[in-house]
């Protein structure tokens, strides 16, 4: 295995060694798990900001699955640009073209939510099926009279710079149809400022404070109309260069604006910001103004500035961000923490950004061009650093390597720009580099760590009287019209899909992939796929999760992507040296007619004699299915090809549990539970320790753990297959070809979630292994009926709502049919069209009473759960909206769970998971009834 | 101690021949000893050959014009001192350059070339600064032929002729290489090939040398100086240089990629000079011999009075610092002389700020730098916190390089395959 691939050499340089130039600008290699992603994604970050427009995705769910919540652009007022509105493709429509359907989306959100423009972002799909969504755009705008601007952002036309470009292309649409009357004079644009965090809120205050006045932020915090008046203003200044200086330029060549590129980062670039714009105006009481401002903003900061410094000095960072101007900014924060930066890279800097990065470092720092997990990981070790700056992608690899973390990207969630953004900054490092944890993880002895002294407190106090008001009351963004005013149509929406209750087939074959030991996912398509599935993966379960793609171009899907499919194997082959490498199509490869199998028996022949991974190819195109099919196609296809081998001795007590999409936690508790009974089980696919590994200190390029493949090569020989959950059964599935290839024994039955689905698993293995449970076992069941006596008043005639996986609702429901609970709504974004059917078959009667929706989306539920007032929610963080809406306890189970910790380790299977689902119950409801009693206190 | 790495001297290595640069710093004009090819005229900025400088500067003009190239071209990792003269016959200037310059480059790989008559008395101190390699010039080992080579040794105070200074020389050659060896320095023996003088014992050389523990050397055609004694005599031929390198290879390994720098080179080796740099180096000389040291004070250019943030061109105010007993304290604010008076400004500057040090700004332009300069006074250029700036410059430091400038780049031509700053 090497660690650097061959084409990648020339992208690295060390300072003060060499005058090499450091190659960048280069398209990602087909093959490395680069940290970029797509056009798309470039276009929905520069507008998604501006808050009064609908923005609707069209294409197949899979993009706008990948929703505002991931960047967090902050408004303070309309909340409409916080929904993920698509027009969700489905098969007939990727095929008849989807014109009509955008139509009927753009009447329905426009005459539901009067925006002040809506922009219709391309995805891959629409690109190669042909829409003419100029044309549909145009008609709407005739009859709704509203502005509707199309942004060409097909995934696979280049990268995120591109999508920068048709960001800005779009925005020029907008700018200069405003009326620029009384505008004052020192008026400016913020450009590439999008408000993460409140991040414009700082700056803006500082400008208010000298004097000038802001026309618009594009597009933090954006509204259309100051947008329309952009042209109005004397400067435009440009942070963020890369995606805005197409815009900066084009306002400078038509309307004679120049503009400035300033950061916001650290006390020197936001300093010199603020004086760049002071000059160019050139008034002297601004300058004044100017300089006092900055005098006072940096005498309050330094003092609890040096109380970080005292305790970081000396430490080593390792930074890699987006540009290399930010990287430019942290190289020096960092200094003035007293901290060396020792390894610096960016996604897109340009020779002359690394030739000046080179000259600021000190000598042997490494600089790097568009790295990797795997590059990364190994220039963390070599350079010893204390932190490493990145994105949230990154996050997991600093972890795993005992090395602490500052997230500098555009998620973060605290504001780093300005003044006060440095000393939320040096917060933020000085509480990863001096926490304990990494003594104890290094096996040190830990002692009392300082807090950051009294003159931080003071710092802090300053600001909080000197903070203009932050927004606002929270307010569902589903409800609202773009003018803040409720939305104005009740009605259920009949054709756009509204912030989506499942997520792209992709994404769940990943997963599977993941469970195979020595399993490395590989999405043959466009390169945003597999960035925004790995971001999803990671923020749930905090692990690192490599996925590689084809990085298709436009080229490849104009003559085919042979070429990009087999270097791509090749590198996969190269860095990872893995056991198997599981390819799933994208929307993208599917549309376009790619024959993977074709591929794949044309890479073995042209690589006849050499030792190849197992190769297996799954068919995951969003427009289609939904990520649990994604997840059940992808098992069944790594049985199809692997478990071939007819058996040799039928072993009594082994078993294969096909477990479906449960968390790592639920994995190694079946595993205990069937030990318990007597068998020796083998889980398929097995990410319990892939996806939730123990910490080494070590960051290996394929975490260990996963289903071994000679043991699924030998399937034949185990005595029973158990599929467990019934969504698996809608179409052909692994345990059918095991059933018939093989004459395995099949029990197909639901998740041990609950008292009676526990007990039917436990009987199932006992008749395979012809033993009885352990008394360990006995007494958990035990103990679970212990504390549904001791609760059940607390839990009896609740009612609640329950989304999610299919496999899920209908577990879930079982045990609350077992507890009292009365499910009033339960909700899938899946349509096998057997939901209802499964849901009686688990807890009888329940159809009577509950309202029961396939291809459900938030608003859907929202709408319902309204109607059916629930007390309480179970499932995924994305109905954390809905239930606050409501008032109500969401109880969090199942993926993503992104707004809390410690997913992998939920556990609701067996009797043991049943009990600590139950407790989380009671103590919901039990913690609500106490918030809003005067008292606060209930003695049980 | 500190970490130097030995392994990147380009002399010495050629795998590092065109990564790094080296600088000779021209500090050491006196000599001992009277070679008949030589002439050490100072100023010829055309020529190239050992012995060559444009101009010979104090140890502490030297420091000024070490910084200010290695600010320019940070792959600079050897300072050399070859002359104009004997590093070893100028041994107060020598060694006061090197305790400066490894008092600021603590990093930096140090290096010497002598003829090896006043070496013996000196290894000690050389090992003390940690001066990895030195080049010793032996032409004979054979004194009859060595008279034929110099016209005269000085040891001491009285100079020596014929086969009694060559063998003296010879001797003390000996005893120096001897302790070099001893005290872990890489030693690099240099040989003049002279056509029918030493020509045919270059062998011999060889041999003597590989036996006192010599590491590589270097068999370099003689270039005849003009008005010297050997002015009208023959260069080597190239094919008798290179029989003579084939034929002492089997000997000691041979350094082949040899440049002949000039006494004041740098830069890559066998990179052409440039014309600017070697102006540089005059504008050193002509500062007085201790720049800025000693004055109390540092004017800055400041607009709150916290960073270093304004063009030494557009301030119109000077903060004017000095060091108290609690940190940095103003001394005074002063106007600078009004625009629009050509080199005068800059001129009336250098008379108000002669009492400082140096002026710390964002920005200056390049003749007033030089007029600056040329009167004794350096400017700096930073951005950052004017603290940080004084603090570097009362401690004798160099301005950390994170704060020499500010990042310009980004944008410019973001010609990226483009993922954003954010």
């Amino acid at each position: 295995m090497i660690e650097i691939l061959t084409e990648r050499k020339n992208q690295i340089g060390r300072s003060g060694e060499g005058t090499g130039e450091i190659a960048c600008s280069k398209p990602s290699a087909a093959g490395s798990v680069s940290q970029r992603a797509c056009v798309f994604c470039g276009s929905r970050v520069v507008l998604y900001p501006i808050a009064d427009a609908v923005h609707l995705v069209h294409g197949p769910i899979g993009c706008a699955a990948y929703t505002w919540d991931i960047r967090g652009s902050v408004s303070s007022g309309p909340q409409l640009h916080r929904n993920s509105f698509s027009t969700d493709l489905q098969e007939q429509e990727v095929i008849r073209g989807g014109e009509k359907k955008l139509y009927s989306c753009l009447i329905e959100l426009i005459d539901r939510y009067r925006p002040k423009a809506a922009f219709v972002y391309s995805t891959c799909i629409v690109g190669v099926i042909g829409d003419d969504v100029e044309a549909v755009c145009r008609k709407v705008a005739a009859e709704k009279g509203i502005t509707v601007i199309p942004v060409h952002s097909e995934g696979f036309k280049g990268t995120k710079k591109d999508g920068y470009s048709a960001a800005c292309d779009a925005l020029l649409k907008l700018v200069g149809t405003g009326d620029i009357k009384g505008i004052p004079d020192f008026g400016i644009n913020l450009l590439g400022e999008f408000n993460l965090a409140g991040e414009t809120w700082i700056i803006r205050k500082y400008l208010e404070k000298m004097g000038v006045h802001v026309v618009s932020a594009i597009t933090g915090d954006g509204r259309i109309d100051d947008i329309r008046r952009a042209h109005g203003a004397k400067l435009n200044v440009v942070q963020c260069s890369g995606s805005m200086t197409p815009l900066a330029k084009k306002m400078e060549s038509e309307y004679g604006i120049p503009f400035k590129r300033v950061s916001y980062f650290g006390i020197e670039d936001m300093s010199a910001a603020l004086y760049d714009i002071a000059d160019f105006f050139g008034d002297a009481g601004m300058g004044l103004r100017t300089q006092e401002l900055v005098k006072d903003e940096i005498t309050r900061l330094l003092p609890a500035l040096g109380e970080f410094k005292e305790r970081l000095k000396g430490r080593r960072a390792a930074i890699y961000v987006g540009g290399a101007f930010k990287a430019f900014s942290l190289v020096r924060a960092l200094r003035s923490l007293g901290m060396r930066t020792a390894v610096v890279g960016s996604q897109t800097g340009n020779s002359e950004d690394y030739r000046q990065l080179k000259e600021i470092c000190d000598k042997g720092t490494i600089i790097v061009d568009d790295s990797n997990p795997l590059e990364l990981s190994s220039f963390l070790r070599e350079m010893e650093v204390d932190i490493f700056i990145g994105g949230v992608k990154e996050r997991p690899i600093a972890y795993k390597l005992g090395i602490g973390f500052c997230d500098h990207n555009h998620e973060r969630k605290i504001p780093l720009a300005g003044f006060e953004g440095m000393f939320n900054f040096a917060r933020e490092v000085h509480a990863t580099v001096t926490s304990p944890v990494w003594n104890a993880i290094r096996g040190k002895e830990t002692e009392c760590v300082p807090m950051p002294g009294p003159k931080s407190s003071e710092y802090l106090e300053s600001l909080v009287q000197k903070s203009p008001e932050m927004p606002k009351a929270w307010r569902n963004p589903l409800n609202e019209a773009a003018d803040g005013t409720p939305e104005s149509s009740t009605e259920d929406s009949k054709h756009t899909s509204r912030n989506s209750c499942k997520l792209c087939a992709p994404l769940g074959a990943s997963l599977a992939f993941r469970g195979v030991e020595g399993g490395m996912p590989f999405l043959h398509g466009s390169q945003g796929c597999a960035t925004y599935i790995r971001r999803y993966v990671i923020s749930h379960f905090r692990e690192p999760f490599d996925i590689a793609s084809s990085s298709l171009a436009e080229a490849d899907t104009i003559f085919g992507g042979t070429n990009n499919f087999g270097k791509g194997i090749d590198n996969v082959r190269m860095k990872y040296d893995p056991a198997l490498i599981g390819i799933a199509t994208t929307c993208l490869s599917e549309t376009i007619g790619e024959n993977v199998g074709m591929l794949i028996k044309g890479y073995i022949a042209a690589h006849a004699g050499e030792k190849l991974p197992a190769l297996v190819n799954v068919s995951t195109p969003s427009y289609k299915d939904t990520h649990a099919e994604g997840f059940h196609s992808a098992v069944r296809a790594i049985v199809d090809v692997l478990a071939t081998e007819p058996p040799f001795m039928i072993e009594k007590e082994r078993l294969l549990i096909l477990p479906g999409i449960v968390s790592p936690a639920d994995l190694r508790h079946l595993r205990e539970m069937a030990v318990l009974c007597g068998a020796k089980p083998t889980l398929l696919p097995d990410y319990s320790e892939t996806l939730d590994a123990p910490l080494s200190g070590d960051c290996a390029p394929l975490s260990k753990g996963g289903t071994p493949i000679a043991e699924i090569r030998r399937i034949s020989e185990l005595a029973a297959v158990m599929q467990l959950g019934p969504s698996a059964s809608s179409r052909v599935s692994a345990a059918d070809i095991l059933e018939e290839r093989h004459g395995n024994r099949v029990f197909r039955i639901g998740w041990p979630l609950g008292l009676r689905a526990t007990d039917e698993f436990v009987k199932s293995v006992e008749s395979v292994t012809g033993k009885s449970a352990a008394d360990g076992l006995k007494d958990e069941r035990g103990r679970l009926l212990d504390a549904m006596a001791d609760g059940h008043k607390y839990t009896f005639g609740l009612k609640a709502a329950i989304y999610g996986e299919e496999d899920l609702v209908v577990a879930v429901c079982g045990f609350l049919v077992e507890i009292g609970v009365k499910p009033v709504l339960c909700a899938t974004g899946a349509r096998s069209g057997h939901f209802a059917e499964w849901l009686e078959n688990t807890a009888s009667g329940i159809s009577s009473g509950a309202e029961i929706i396939e291809g459900a989306d938030f608003a859907n539920i929202a709408d319902a759960a309204r109607k059916a007032r629930p007390d309480i929610m179970i499932g995924h963080s994305k109905g954390s909206s809905t239930a606050r809406e409501l008032g109500i306890p969401l109880i969090r189970i199942g993926f993503p769970i992104h707004d809390r910790f410690g997913a992998p380790r939920s556990l609701i299977l067996g009797y043991r998971g049943a009990m600590e689902l139950f407790d989380r119950i009671v103590n919901a409801v039990l913690e609500k009834r106490q918030a809003g009693s005067e008292i606060g206190y209930s003695y049980l | 101690m500190e970490n130097i790495e030995i392994k990147n001297h380009p002399c010495f290595n050629a795998e590092v021949r065109k990564k790094y640069a080296r600088i000779h710093l021209p500090v050491a004009p006196l000599c001992n000893v009277q070679c008949r090819f030589c002439n050490r005229r100072y100023d010829c900025a055309n020529e190239t050959r050992p012995g060559v400088t444009s101009a010979v500067l104090s140890p502490h003009q030297a420091i000024a014009y070490l910084k200010y190239a290695h600010a320019k071209n940070p792959d600079i990792t050897v300072v050399g001192i070859a002359g104009p003269g004997d590093p070893m016959a100028d041994a107060e200037n020598t060694f006061e350059t090197l305790k400066l310059v490894r008092r600021e480059f603590p990093n930096i790989l140090l290096c010497v070339a002598t003829n090896g008559l006043a070496l013996a008395q000196n290894v000690e101190r050389l090992a003390e600064l940690r001066v990895s390699h030195v080049t010793v010039t032996v032409n004979a080992v054979d004194p009859e032929i060595g008279a034929k080579v110099y016209a005269w040794i000085r040891p001491e105070k009285k100079p020596l002729r014929g086969v009694e200074g060559a063998s003296m020389i010879w001797e003390r050659q000996k005893e120096g290489m001897k302790k070099l060896v001893a005290a872990g320095i890489t030693l690099k023996v240099n040989c003049i090939v002279m056509p029918e003088i030493n020509d045919g014992h270059v062998l011999d050389v060889a041999k003597a040398v590989k036996e006192i523990g010599a590491h590589i050397m270097n068999c370099t055609p003689m270039i005849p100086a003009k008005d010297s004694e050997f002015e009208s005599r023959e260069q080597p031929s190239a094919k008798l240089i290179h029989d003579i390198r084939a034929a002492a290879g089997e000997i000691l390994p041979q350094m082949a990629h040899c440049a002949q720098c000039r006494a004041d080179a740098c830069g890559l080796i066998g990179a052409p000079e440039r014309l600017e740099d070697r102006l540089t180096i005059a504008d050193f000389a002509k500062m007085p011999l201790r720049p800025g040291e000693n004055r109390l004070y540092v004017a800055v250019g400041t607009r709150e009075g916290i960073l270093v943030n304004q063009h030494l061109g557009e301030a119109e105010k000077l903060l004017i610092f000095k060091r108290g007993e609690n940190g940095f304290e103003i001394e005074s604010v002063r106007n600078t002389p009004p625009t629009g008076t050509g080199v005068k400004r800059w001129l009336d500057l250098a008379d108000i700020l002669s009492d400082c040090r140096t002026v710390l700004v964002s920005g200056i332009g390049p003749s007033p730098r030089k007029i600056l300069l040329e009167k004794g006074l350096e400017v700096t250029e930073m951005e950052g916190l004017v603290e940080e700036g004084l603090k570097a410059v009362f401690d004798g430091r160099e301005i950390p390089a994170v704060l020499r400038r500010r990042f310009m780049g980004c944008g410019a031509a973001c010609s990226g395959s483009g993922q954003g700053c954010q």
